[in-house]
């Protein structure tokens, strides 16, 4: 309930100006108390963002600098799939016989088509966005796609996640092209027209969809011709079709694509999942017995490890190292650690100590690195820096250290944390305890189960002035959203209470934590502030 | 404008915990009836946990104060953590429903109850099933079995308590009816029935759980909506239809205990003799045997003043057990002697259970059997006490372990006695159907 009434409000503060928008907000007349709150909940948007990867089969086999194509078999002989940019200024084109292309450009160097690394590049890079969306979705050999619809508040906007995708393909070395709609197949075929659009509202579908070619729907090639024949060659062209007639001809399969890209019939996908333990190769182009250079290797290799952790919020115990040779048994090194880790520092200080010793017969060619079973890691509390007077060196507390510290100057009397208790009654369902020996201990009792409970809470409920029933805020009448909660409880001491809680909006679209006391005179009191 | 109230919004409450459900229930039955009563709800259902034991209670109680219509069921959970309240429609409904607790209890430790599914093979039937799911509850195999067990008898309760979250919780309900096709109904998960008695009923919480009250935490309710609300304040609460869904359910339920009365085992009586006249020919028979030279005028008076006072009251069967006890005991040799207000019965002589002879003694009949107390008779038998086991044996044999209906008093009895009669046993006391009764006294329960 709660995310159905906000949602509207945030995108509508959004998209308008301030105070035109604040003005335009819908505010109906306050209910009464009693009244059945009647909220329709808005049906849960989405917008899906689609990156595809034209260069993929290139990008992914790209392994040193210098002139490059990909090279496909068709019909027994070798032809160009795609070229660089380099090779494409030589007059290289894809679709051209590999020799044609050697002799336009005798440097040029060739590699084969590998759908096997192009998978492994696509699931690296879905595993990389896992960290935007909890739905990533490989939906083609070359295109991803992410909903964001309820990541677009954490990461700031569609701005801002568009930028960081952006910087991290760009990282990765991958050119794509993005796009934003709706639905995932009218995203996906916004993006193969090359169009940076974004759309967000499903309204505007049609409008966006109309003109792009027939060429980005990925329809088989022969649909695609005789359509073209008959001078259709839009989007827009198809859906003035009578559709009788097309379903007739073409069979109904194509319609229900468009249907589906409209939004006007669902089109549910799977999720990728990534494997939970982690596997990565990395391959040499030459033999190395540099230990320095592997060394870095394996540096570069726990990074990733690292990445795929935290994406998880997993840590590993044991790690093996697979040391490759062209002829002959793969060295294996193992490393094991007394807590599950994820730092990439930490595992390499370790494997310095052990690579020290390591005997390798020969040059190596490959290096793998393997996670043995992962398992769920509590995220710290992240380091306060803090100026240090005498030294002028920033220094990084933890928030252990930083306790120790304080507890050393004031007095472990005065260093408190805050902790939950299982009681129905607000003002005692939190208490402080001292620091050490809530570190000593460490029972956190359950949080408040079910109830909505304000993050701010007052220190006391403060009264508000009412207009007949009605509480008011600010001088504005309340919106009471849910409710009541009853508590009266707490006989057994002298603080008992008898109150009914509601959840209620004021006219700036604050959420407030307010409960009437139920005596013969009924009063109304702001008791806290929802986040 | 109140009256005109009061006569539009009717309600029955079908969930409701009296303090036989012990440490749970904080009111009386007596208290729930009078207040449901009072508040003219159209009824009340006494559902206690796996027990029928405040079900006699409420009966009394709601004839007394003009209780519409008491209903008889009860809170069952089930092995999947569901919660389920079973109401019997009729007397075939709560034979069904007896079985069914009796089972569950004897299959558990003393004081706790088992069902498995098993236990519902048979369908419970003429039972109606209110499913209460809890805040949490998720859809499974459960919702498919249940349904199936109960088609077309199976509800889903809705109880708003003021948790701050009802609008979604009957938002969810709806659609999740609307899913399975099942329709809702009001109930109010009624553990006391005033508010006040929250009180106490936090204190017997506490002391379920072995702690205090200020360290009870969540295992505490929040509030005390689980009383019985005045049906002016529950039209605010829920949706009409789902108040006009408890009379609907109320109006299918016609079961009173009134129906009810001890079946007594057939084999007591051969074939082609009714009661009546079984004892009274057992009696003549004894009445040849005691006086073999001719009964006195006066003991045949007697005797004829009895067996009418017995006929009229519909106490044969109860005789004819006894008399069936002390002639096995007889038959094995063990000693036994009637005591008590049984001495001055003439029957009693006659079927051999006491040896007060009426011919020669004045009998005062009416102590032991009257119309005005309208009450059953006592009759007290002391055994052998080296051999008593196998007299109690005999009447779990004949009897059944299963519908022991006669239970045995040994405790306090024998030790007091201990010293003049070192046999005392009790010999029939209470009488129930499926199931044993509470403690509530050394005689049938006609």
């Amino acid at each position: 309930m709660a995310r159905a009434w906000k949602s509207p409000v945030t995108a509508r503060g959004k998209a308008g100006t301030s105070s035109a928008a604040q003005q335009a907000l819908p505010f109906p007349e306050p209910a009464a108390p009693t009244r059945t709150l009647s909220l329709t909940p808005t049906p849960a948007r989405r917008l899906w963002f689609c990156i595809w990867l034209p260069g993929l089969p290139l990008e992914a086999c790209r392994s040193t600098e210098g002139a490059m194509i990909v090279v496909e078999e068709q019909q027994g002989i070798h032809r160009v799939l795609l070229a660089d940019a380099e090779a494409q200024a030589a007059g290289v084109m894809a679709g051209q016989s590999t020799n044609a292309a050697l002799a336009l450009l005798p440097t040029l160097q060739l590699e084969e088509r590998s759908p096997v690394r192009e998978q492994q590049a696509l699931e690296a890079l879905a595993t990389w966005l896992e960290r935007f969306s909890s739905f990533v979705c490989i939906a083609d050999r070359d295109v991803l796609l992410l909903e964001m619809a309820g990541s677009l508040r954490l990461f700031g906007g569609l701005r801002q996640l568009r930028g960081s995708i952006s910087a991290g393909l760009r990282e990765h070395g991958l050119t794509a092209s993005l796009a934003i709609a709706p639905t995932p197949l009218a995203a996906t075929w916004l993006a193969k027209s090359g169009r940076r659009v974004c759309i967000r509202d499903a309204q505007n579908l049609h409008s966006a969809l109309r003109d792009l070619p027939l060429a980005c729907l990925n329809w088989p090639a022969g649909l695609c011709a005789s359509l073209t024949s008959m001078g259709v060659t839009t989007i827009g062209d198809c859906l003035r079709l009578p559709r009788e007639g097309f379903v007739r001809r073409f069979g109904a399969e194509p319609l229900l694509q468009l249907d589906r890209a409209l939004g006007a019939l669902p089109d549910p996908r799977s999720s990728w999942r990534a494997p939970q333990r982690f596997c990565a190769d990395y391959e040499m182009t030459e033999e190395q017995s540099d230990r320095e250079l592997l060394l870095r290797i394996c540096e570069e290799l726990l990074l990733s490890l690292e990445q795929f952790l935290l994406a998880r919020q997993l840590g590993a115990q044991r790690l093996s190292f697979s040391f490759f040779y062209l002829k002959g048994p793969a060295t294996e090194l193992r490393l094991g650690c007394a807590r599950a880790d994820r730092s990439a520092a930490r595992w390499l200080e370790l494997l310095r100590i052990r690579f020290e010793r390591l005997v390798l017969s020969e040059a190596v060619i490959a290096v793998r690195l393997r996670s043995g079973m992962t398992q769920a890691l509590q995220a710290e509390s992240a380091h306060l820096q803090l100026q240090d007077a005498r030294h002028g060196q920033p220094r990084r507390y933890s928030i252990t250290q930083l306790g120790e510290r304080l507890i050393a100057r004031i007095g472990d009397q005065s260093v408190y944390s805050m902790h939950t208790v299982a009681e129905h009654r607000p003002q005692y369902a939190w208490r402080t305890q001292n620091l050490l020996s809530d570190w000593a201990s460490s029972t956190l009792s359950q949080a408040g189960r079910h109830a909505r409970r304000p993050l701010w809470m007052l220190p006391e409920p403060a009264l508000l002035p009412a207009d007949g029933i009605y509480p008011l805020h600010q001088g504005c009448r309340l919106r009471l959203l849910e409710g009541p909660e009853r508590l009266e409880t707490g006989w057994w001491d002298d603080d008992g209470i008898s109150r009914d809680y509601y959840t209620a909006v004021n006219a700036a679209g604050i959420r407030l934590w307010v409960f009437r006391s139920r005596q013969p005179s009924p009063s109304w009191y702001l008791h806290g502030y929802f986040g | 404008m109140a009256t005109s109230d009061k006569r539009r919004c009717r309600y029955a409450e079908l969930h409701a915990l009296s303090n036989f459900t012990f440490l749970r229930g904080a009111s009386h039955p007596e208290e729930l009836v009078e207040t449901a009563a009072r508040l003219g709800y159209e009824a009340l259902a006494i559902t206690d946990e796996c027990s029928m034991s405040g079900v006699v209670r409420a009966h009394s109680a709601a004839k007394e104060c003009g209780l519409k219509k008491l209903i008889i069921g009860t809170e069952l959970g089930l092995p999947s953590g569901r919660k389920l309240v079973v109401l019997a429609q009729n007397r075939n409904g709560y034979a069904a429903l007896c079985q069914l607790l009796t089972n569950a209890r004897r299959a558990a430790k003393k004081g706790d109850y088992a069902l498995t599914r098993a236990a519902f093979e048979n369908g419970l039937p003429d039972c109606l099933a209110l499913w209460v799911p809890d805040r949490n509850f998720t859809l499974d195999v459960e919702d498919h079995w249940l349904r199936e067990t109960f088609r077309g008898r199976l509800w889903i309760a809705v109880e708003l308590l003021a948790d701050g979250r009802q609008h979604e919780q009957l938002a969810k309900l709806r659609e999740e009816g609307r899913r399975l096709r099942l329709p809702l109904v009001a109930c109010g998960d009624v553990h006391m029935h005033r508010r006040s008695r929250r009180v106490l009923q936090d204190a017997v919480t506490a002391i379920r759980l072995g702690t205090t009250v200020d360290s009870a935490g969540f295992a505490l309710y929040p509030n005390g909506e689980r009383h019985l609300r005045s049906p002016e304040v529950l039209q605010h609460i829920y949706p009409p239809e789902l108040l006009d869904e408890t009379l609907r359910i109320a109006d299918a339920i016609s079961f009173s205990l009134d129906e009810l009365r001890y079946e007594y085992p057939d084999e007591l009586v051969p074939d082609g003799e009714t009661p009546a006249s079984y004892l009274r020919k057992l009696t003549g028979e004894g009445m040849q045997r005691r006086w073999p030279g001719g009964v006195p005028g006066k003991v045949i008076k007697l005797v004829e003043h009895e067996l009418e006072l017995i006929a009229d009251l519909g106490y044969e069967p109860y005789f004819l057990t006894v008399c069936d006890i002390v002639a096995y005991a007889r038959s094995e040799g063990i000693l036994c002697q009637g005591r008590g207000s049984a001495a001055n019965s003439a029957v009693c002589f006659c079927l051999g259970i006491t040896e007060v002879d009426p011919g020669r003694m004045q009998m005062l009949v009416e102590r032991f059997i009257s119309r005005e107390r309208n009450e059953p008779p006592d009759i007290d038998v002391d055994f052998e006490h080296e051999r008593r086991e196998e007299v109690i044996q005999y009447i779990y044999r004949k009897y059944g372990r299963a519908q022991r209906a006669a239970r045995c008093r040994q405790g306090a009895g024998s030790q007091r006695s201990a010293g003049e009669s070192p046999c005392a046993f009790d010999a029939v006391v209470g009488w129930a159907e499926g199931r044993r009764q509470p403690r509530a006294g050394g005689r049938p329960r006609p």
